[in-house]
């Protein structure tokens, strides 16, 4: 055979060996076109980089895997006083956290320290609560040996953590939960949030009116905290003026009752009752004679109110109706 | 080129293309990740899980402060906010910082702010504003506290205040304060004179009078301490009540709070290795007085207590010399042998059955997380606990330690538990315990529907027993996870659905 022969025919056999190359990886493409890939619903991540293949350090060095493994070697080895495995293993967890908290939430799902595997959790929160949100809210099931009320307030904190940086992200988590645990979740959803979180965040919630009496009004009496919180001038009073739904208005005016009473001053509630529709005032008198009744509130503070409805020209909510 | 020829170079060129693509498609593949598929797809993609550092490695770093630390340092600088501008700051002394703001009323509102929005706030740097306002210009001070609005549990401005001057000068300075706030600054002060000016304390109450002397004694007795004995004996004289409760907190012994450390039993808190000492201090401050026979009980029965709380947690350790220790004990406390027997047994089966204390702890509790993991049958390791409690352990303390094993085995695998209970011809007792775990709070749901669905298939679920029933307890499943409530219910045996049914009607 000749010496060209030869050659064309290695180019040939070489340009199909590339093609065929070529095939397999736009085969991977093709495939991962048809899957829709998911959203990554963390909004900021870690401004830590996950891992730092090139660091002398092991623990920057380490994968997802790495820590699995180690965790599964740390839990199967003795423990301390209160149940917890040596090595410092908080500080570990919260390193794993970093780097794969899914990982990580089902790691500690195979842990047996009754008495100790919440604090795992709490304190991961402190530094990776926005990334924890989405794996704890795809694999609470898992951790089933932990009270169910313990693993809520942990999914509860990540997803206020995550709604600091993102709220529709934590919205969108929130709706993934079944209802039995939302409703523990909304308590810690609004802690500490600015005003115009708060606000989206009600927006994305889902609709109140088919949940239960009891747990609208929580929802409610936390958004008043937090809307209090966040704005100790306004918020409240706005919320309250704002309110359309009759358990809102009933928890933010206990809210806002209990508000007044503590700083001995009434013109912010009576204020924005003031502007409520006339059928919404009257309801509004009614809840404030109840509360009253319920606090037992004492003779000068029912006066102080009294006198506040006076001078801003609105009837004495605590006159007797009978002698109206 | 023959026929022969052009097959060969067709075969040929179609390997090299199948080369082509094996060599691509191998090198890419990764370990698929261990996460079941039907959950995937909610969040973002597992990270690369390769291999980087040896196993031993990584633990052995947790064991470096250097290394973990590093990671701790880089955690922090990133959760920190990076400053405005400027070089990094510098810690400065909250007294210092408060030494040079110009306008502390702005600068303590700022903090109410802060506080108020659930922000970050420094306490340092608020009761240094208040300890130099209440030196430079004491009636604006004690104004402006008294006035503030701030959310519930602030104490720190309050605290600063109540350090500020004696007592009775602070009360004075609270007239026309926010009933809240006075209530605040005169719960920090009970806990000032409590700590520091005990002596003052008869004035103060005369001063004050009514309701507010009452809670005020109420906060500071929280506080007193033994060395200020012959106040508290003064105005409490005529309260025995009130006298127990500070007996009680004078005398006060470790309990069963005792572990086995450099051979010998001491008190696992610390703070209570000097107990018998306080206990002598506060008893010879009564010595004559009314109240000596209120603390020479407290005294006595603190003894007791600690003493067989020790003997209590020596039993999983030396059952047989602990157990005659303590009936020794009751004996000396005046009990007949049988008596002491008795109580004795009691006490074990109680502090064993709470859990509080546990015969070889670490081995079982190792055995259940094998089994948690899956390195090891639950089924064997309870068994085998169970055979040795009953032939190892005295009498006394097997009731006890057999309980909490079932309970333990149950929380861990529900299946082998009643698995074993089977075999062993003691389903009467797994079911009592299924019942009482399926009642308690800090079971989960998934726990509770499990052991239940269990106890179903094995035709233990009687609806008319302690057991909660199939429809109430499908109401509060459903309410909860009602995904998980469906599955849960296709798995049921008929009898239990057809009661589901009934119950639903």
């Amino acid at each position: 055979m000749k010496k060209r022969a030869v050659i064309l025919l290695l180019i040939s056999h070489l340009g199909l060996a590339l093609l065929g190359a070529w095939l397999a990886g736009g085969g991977e493409k093709q495939k991962a076109a048809e899957t829709p890939v998911p959203v990554p619903l963390v909004a900021a991540p870690s401004s830590l980089p996950p891992v730092d293949p090139q660091s002398e350090n092991p623990i920057l060095r380490a994968s997802g895997a790495d820590f699995r493994d180690a965790w599964e070697e740390m839990i199967a080895g003795p423990r301390g006083e209160s149940g917890e495995p040596y090595g410092n293993s908080i500080n570990f967890f919260i390193d794993w956290c970093r780097v794969d908290p899914e990982g990580a939430v089902r790691g500690l799902a195979r842990l047996h320290a009754p008495r100790f595997a919440h604090n795992y959790l709490s304190n991961a929160m402190q530094d990776h609560g926005a990334e924890l949100a989405p794996a704890l809210v795809k694999h609470w099931r898992e951790l089933r040996l932990m009270p169910d009320y313990k693993v809520e307030h942990a999914v509860g904190r990540s997803l206020n953590a995550l709604a600091k940086e993102d709220p529709e992200a934590a919205v969108g988590l929130l709706g993934e939960l079944p209802p039995g645990t939302r409703r523990e979740i909304c308590g810690t959803l609004f802690d500490r949030q600015d005003s115009a979180t708060i606000a989206r965040l009600v927006k994305g919630l889902p609709p109140a009116e088919s949940a239960a009496a009891e747990d609208r009004a929580r929802l409610w009496t936390a958004v008043a905290e937090a809307a209090d919180a966040a704005d100790q001038e306004r918020g409240l009073w706005d919320w309250l003026v704002r309110a359309d739904d009759p358990a809102a208005r009933l928890a933010l005016a206990e809210a806002g009752m209990k508000k007044a009473l503590r700083g001995e001053d009434w013109s912010g509630f009576c204020g924005a009752v003031e502007q409520l529709e006339p059928a919404a005032q009257a309801e509004m008198r009614e809840v404030v004679r109840q509360i009253s009744e319920k606090y037992v509130y004492r003779p000068e503070v029912i006066a102080a109110i009294s006198e506040e409805c006076r001078r801003r020209g609105l009837e004495d909510w605590f006159a007797d109706p009978a002698g109206e | 080129m023959t026929t022969r020829h052009s097959a060969i170079l067709i075969g040929t060129h179609l390997l090299a293309l199948g080369a082509g693509w094996w060599a691509v498609r191998g090198r890419d593949s990764e370990p698929a990740p261990d996460i079941p598929s039907a959950l995937a797809g909610k969040t973002d993609r597992p990270p690369r899980q390769e291999r980087r550092v040896d196993t031993a490695d990584l633990i052995a770093a947790y064991g470096n402060s250097d290394f973990w630390m590093e990671s701790r340092k880089l955690r922090n600088l990133a959760t920190q906010e990076a400053p405005a501008s400027g070089p990094s700051p510098v810690f400065i002394p909250a007294e210092q910082r408060a030494a040079e703001i110009a306008d502390i009323p702005d600068a303590l509102q700022k903090e109410l702010k802060a506080v108020n929005a659930g922000n970050g706030y420094d306490y340092e740097l608020a009761k240094a504003l208040i300890r130099r306002w209440m030196r430079e210009d004491t009636a604006a001070c004690a104004a402006w506290l008294g006035r503030m609005n701030s959310r519930v549990g602030w104490g720190d401005p309050f605290n600063a205040f109540a350090e500020a001057l004696p007592p009775l000068e602070l009360i004075g300075l609270m007239d026309g304060w926010l009933r809240s706030n006075r209530g605040r600054a005169l719960s920090a002060i009970a806990k000032q004179v409590a700590t520091a000016n005990a002596s003052e304390l008869p004035a103060l109450l005369a001063r004050l009078g009514g309701d507010e002397a009452r809670g005020f004694l109420e906060n500071s007795a929280n506080y007193a301490r033994v060395e200020d004995a012959e106040v508290w004996l003064e105005v409490l004289a005529e309260d025995r009540g009130r006298l127990a409760q500070l007996a009680g907190k004078w005398i006060q012994g470790p309990g069963e709070s005792w572990e086995w450390r450099d051979g010998e039993w001491l008190p696992s808190r610390p703070e209570m290795k000097d107990w018998e000492a306080r206990a002598e201090m506060a008893l010879a401050a009564v010595a004559g007085t009314a109240a000596e026979d209120v603390f020479q009980k407290q005294w006595e029965s603190e003894r007791h207590r600690s003493e067989a709380g020790r003997e209590l947690v020596r039993v999983a350790r030396e059952p047989a010399e602990a157990t005659a220790a303590l009936v020794e004990l009751y004996r000396a406390a005046g009990n007949g042998e049988a008596e002491a027997m008795r109580r004795a047994g009691e006490e074990i089966s109680r502090s064993y059955q709470d859990g509080l204390q546990v015969w070889q702890r670490e081995a079982w509790e190792q055995d259940l997380q094998f089994s948690l993991l899956g390195r090891q049958s639950l089924l064997v390791a309870l068994a085998a606990r169970l055979d040795a409690i009953d032939s190892s352990l005295p009498e006394v303390l097997r009731p006890g330690t057999r309980g909490s094993s079932w309970r333990d085995a149950m929380r861990v695998d529900p299946a082998a538990t009643l698995e074993v209970a089977r075999q062993r011809g003691e389903s009467d007792v797994a079911v009592r315990v299924a019942s009482e775990f399926v009642q308690d709070h800090e079971t989960s749901m998934p726990v509770r529907a499990e052991i239940l669905g269990l106890l179903a298939e094995l035709g233990l679920w009687n609806q008319n027993g302690t057991l909660p029933k199939a429809a109430t307890f499908m109401e509060e499943y459903v309410g909860f996870d009602p995904d998980a409530a469906r599955v849960w219910r296709q798995g049921l045996p008929d009898s239990i659905s057809h009661a589901l049914k009934e119950g639903s009607r």
